[in-house]
């Protein structure tokens, strides 16, 4: 029998012992102090809530008022200020960033942008954000290494369309897919005054930046977008394509009817499907024959968009579903069969 | 007989040092661990939520919740999936060929009219005998089909949505409301990842109102409180450690978020196995290999949903014996990811890690325990080295179970009442005695079962959450 050395069994009982009662104390001491300190630290927070609150809703009154928020640690100071931020706009939102100048946030937030530490410089583009403010410093994270500050950068030009900002936007469409979310997303928010920019665009890229742009104009759908919607619609590419008759559909007008009802014939299904969606959502009634015909088409989401767009034209599209009952074509029969059972609900769902 | 002791001693110091190495790995998730989730809350610091609640580009997100026989609790998780927070959210229920009375319910409650099914077949399931939607609240699908198991609800499921991702859930784990805004954070940011995972945690005790957590609390039956440890080391440490160290290859069938192109693209859920969750994963990533598409699978600690545990010795031998059955068919399907360089990490690290870890566990620990009991019975092995046996098998496990529990306090600290701690710290302690054994036998029960070709799934009753 091979015996253990006493020594050995002692080293590893003190070690487990030691590491465990570390463990242990570290759990126990951290949940009394949080236990303990959470009331008075709450009680802290309200009254600098309420105090920030007060000075928000008047005008008149000066930094004075915040003498509970001025109490605070740094730490705490923010997250009282970001608490309220999110609720805020306008001249309120101006103050609260007069405030946080007060403070000293401000000023920390700047620095932080320009750490070394990714995660540093998150935090002052997510605070200047927060405050609507930072235009010194943070169109200069646009083109930081780290994605996740970048994708800030990104949500905070949303909120300060300025040109350079907008047009480094528009350039990283689809060519950073490291934020493609937050680049569309941003877009959109920026909103009508975008149109005229985004139409350029659009003219001009391709590939994947061509298709990120048309899916931001579908969602903004200005009258300025419909020329280089109509243009895209010849496109080579299919996905675009298909993504320039949604926006056409969605912009409207008799040319983008006529572009549409020639592209239910489009070689590439998915784009036949998007004029059928198009149509149906223009509610362009001479078009129901063009869709009837789609109800026997070989790809199954081309049959489905064209039934949806039938019903959705009323009366007329019912006459061709009801008429497609009794196709010889199974295909058309049963498409026709199925959207004559469905309710309004299911409709908007396709 | 001195040959056979010697045989015994050396085999018991081998076994001995596969506990220190597999202990010590764990360690080393825990370490993982820690760095990832202060990185993940500095990467959310402060983080402003509703700014995806008002996006026009949110990617549409289908709930799939599968639901076999589950008429009691239908109705109240349906409800809270549809008042999760989330701007473009659909709820599909396939309702597995039950037979009680889960579709007469759901079709009261939920104003269902039959309407015709318009979907695309990409992935075969079973048919459907009945296609719903709610006339009270649009948002919800309700399709009714032959019974086939969860892997084929899913697949038609899939089918069904309309979302560009699909979170699949088992229909009675309650998600919390803003689960969704932050689940589907790391789709945002990177087009690469194809799956996301939650965190589940254990409602047996937890304070349930409305199909809502409001409180957790510790369970003080020591079967219930003990898993509660094991949930907590599953998904806080495992997942969350295994997000720095080569990628995860399990996201719980209970919550789980994919790109639904990429699942349907993959062939969907595969039926004839019982960890079909665990499989899909694992064939996302070796395609993303084998296709060049850098597939990444990410575990999200924030995102809570919570689940009833079994509270009987019988339903969770059934559980466990299930699991390790599922877990063994997965890798054997894919053994051939086992040490391959094609694969990099997945096939060099954490393929490896999940044979020798998770699989061969139960093999090695019964061998190690049996041979202790023989070697002191016939006086190869004394006394000295059985306590060392214990202290770093299980000794070892506790201070980490303890340490696990540390990062909790750290971090979310879900269980706000200092006496919570203490039972977890209790059940934390109590785990490694008695518990460990049993999961040990079920588990070597499940891979004999999987060497006899066994897939049933075996019954689980529930007994319902604890509503305040």
């Amino acid at each position: 029998m091979t015996t253990i050395s006493g020594d050995l069994l002692v080293t590893v009982i003190v070690v487990e012992l030691m590491v465990l009662m570390v463990g242990l104390a570290v759990l126990m001491a951290h949940a009394l102090y949080t236990g303990m300190r959470r009331r008075r630290r709450d009680a802290a927070l309200r009254a600098a809530g309420a105090a920030l609150q007060s000075a928000l809703d008047d005008p008149g009154s000066t930094p004075a008022v915040l003498g509970p928020l001025i109490e605070l640690s740094p730490r705490q100071q923010i997250e009282t200020l970001c608490a309220v931020a999110t609720s805020l706009g306008g001249m309120q939102r101006q103050r609260l960033a007069a405030f946080a100048q007060e403070l000293g946030i401000l000023g920390a937030a700047g620095d932080k942008c320009r750490s070394r530490l990714w995660w540093k410089r998150l935090q002052g583009a997510r605070l200047l954000s927060l405050l609507g403010t930072g235009e010194s410093v943070v169109p200069g994270l646009l083109e930081d290494p780290n994605p996740v500050v970048r994708t800030e950068a990104v949500r905070w030009v949303a909120g300060h369309p300025k040109d350079p900002a907008v047009d480094r936007l528009l350039a990283m469409l689809g060519a950073d897919h490291l934020a493609p979310f937050a680049v569309e997303d941003s877009l959109i928010r920026i909103g009508e005054t975008l149109t005229p920019r985004l139409a350029e665009h659009l003219l001009v890229a391709s590939d994947d930046a061509l298709r990120a742009g048309l899916r931001v104009a579908v969602s903004l759908a200005g009258s300025a977008l419909l020329p280089p919607g109509l243009k895209l619609c010849e496109s080579e590419d299919p996905e675009a394509r298909a993504l320039s008759a949604e926006l056409i559909g969605a912009t409207g007008g008799e040319a983008a009817v006529e572009v549409l009802t020639r592209m239910v014939r489009d070689p590439e299904p998915k784009c036949r499907a998007a004029a059928a969606q198009a149509l149906g959502r223009l509610g362009h009634w001479p078009a129901a024959s063009s869709l009837a015909e789609l109800l026997g088409d070989r790809a199954w989401e081309v049959r489905q968009h064209a039934g949806a767009a039938l019903r959705s034209l009323g009366s007329p599209g019912m006459l061709f579903l009801r008429r497609s009952l009794s196709s010889d074509d199974p295909f058309a029969a049963d498409v026709a069969r199925q959207m004559l059972d469905l309710p309004d609900s299911a409709i908007r769902g396709i | 007989m001195a040959a056979v002791n010697d045989f015994l001693l050396k085999g018991e110091w081998l076994i001995l040092v596969y506990f220190l190495g597999v202990n010590s790995f764990y360690g080393l998730l825990l370490v993982s661990s820690a760095l990832e989730l202060r990185r993940h809350r500095r990467r959310f610091w402060q983080e402003d939520y509703s700014q995806l609640l008002s996006s026009a580009v949110a990617p549409r997100i289908s709930i799939l919740a599968p639901a076999y026989n589950e008429a009691a609790t239908v109705t109240q998780s349906v409800k809270a999936l549809l008042t999760l927070r989330y701007p473009n959210l659909e709820v599909v229920l396939i309702n597995d060929g039950s037979s009680d009375t889960t579709m007469e319910v759901l079709i009261r409650d939920f104003e269902l009219i039959a309407v015709h099914p318009v979907y695309h077949r990409v992935v075969q399931h079973k048919p459907l005998v009945g296609y719903y939607r709610s006339q009270a609240n649009p948002r919800l699908v309700v399709a009714d089909k032959v019974n086939g198991g969860k892997a084929d609800a899913l697949n038609a499921g899939m089918n069904i949505a309309q979302g560009d991702l699909a979170c699949a859930i088992d229909a009675d784990t309650i998600i919390e409301p803003d689960a969704m805004l932050r689940m589907v954070q790391p789709f945002l940011v990177d087009d690469q990842v194809v799956g996301t995972g939650g965190t589940i945690r254990v409602a047996n005790s937890a304070v349930v109102k409305s199909g809502r957590v409001l409180e957790a609390r510790a369970p003080h039956r020591p079967l219930i409180g003990i898993q509660v440890m094991e949930y907590l080391r599953a998904f806080f440490v495992g997942r969350l450690g295994w997000n720095r160290l080569g990628g995860n290859l399990i996201i719980s069938g209970a919550f789980g978020l994919f790109r639904r192109d990429s699942v349907l693209a993959a062939g969907g859920y595969m039926e004839g196995t019982v960890g079909e969750d665990m499989e899909l994963v694992v064939r996302l990533r070796r395609l993303g290999h084998e296709k060049r598409l850098h597939n990444r699978i990410v575990f999200v600690p924030d995102p809570v949903a919570w689940t009833e545990v079994p509270s009987t010795l019988k339903v969770l031998g059934r559980q466990r014996d299930r699991w390790h059955r599922g877990l063994s068919d997965v890798l054997w399907r894919n053994r051939g990811l086992f040490l391959n360089p094609r694969y990099g990490v997945l096939g060099l690290m954490v393929y490896p890690s999940f044979v020798l870890v998770e699989l061969l566990a139960p093999v090695i620990e019964a061998v190690g325990l049996i041979g202790l009991g023989v070697g002191i019975g016939t006086g190869g092995v004394a006394w000295e080295f059985a306590v060392l046996f214990f202290l770093v098998a299980y000794g070892y496990a506790v201070v980490l179970d303890v340490l696990t529990l540390l990062l909790e306090e750290l971090s979310y600290r879900r269980y706000r009442r200092l006496r919570d701690r203490l039972w977890l710290l209790l059940w934390a302690a109590m785990g490694a005695v008695g518990y460990r054994q049993l999961t040990v036998y079920w588990r070597l029960r499940g891979i004999w079962k999987f060497l006899r070709g066994k897939t049933d799934w075996g019954h689980m009753a529930r007994t319902g959450f604890r509503t305040s």
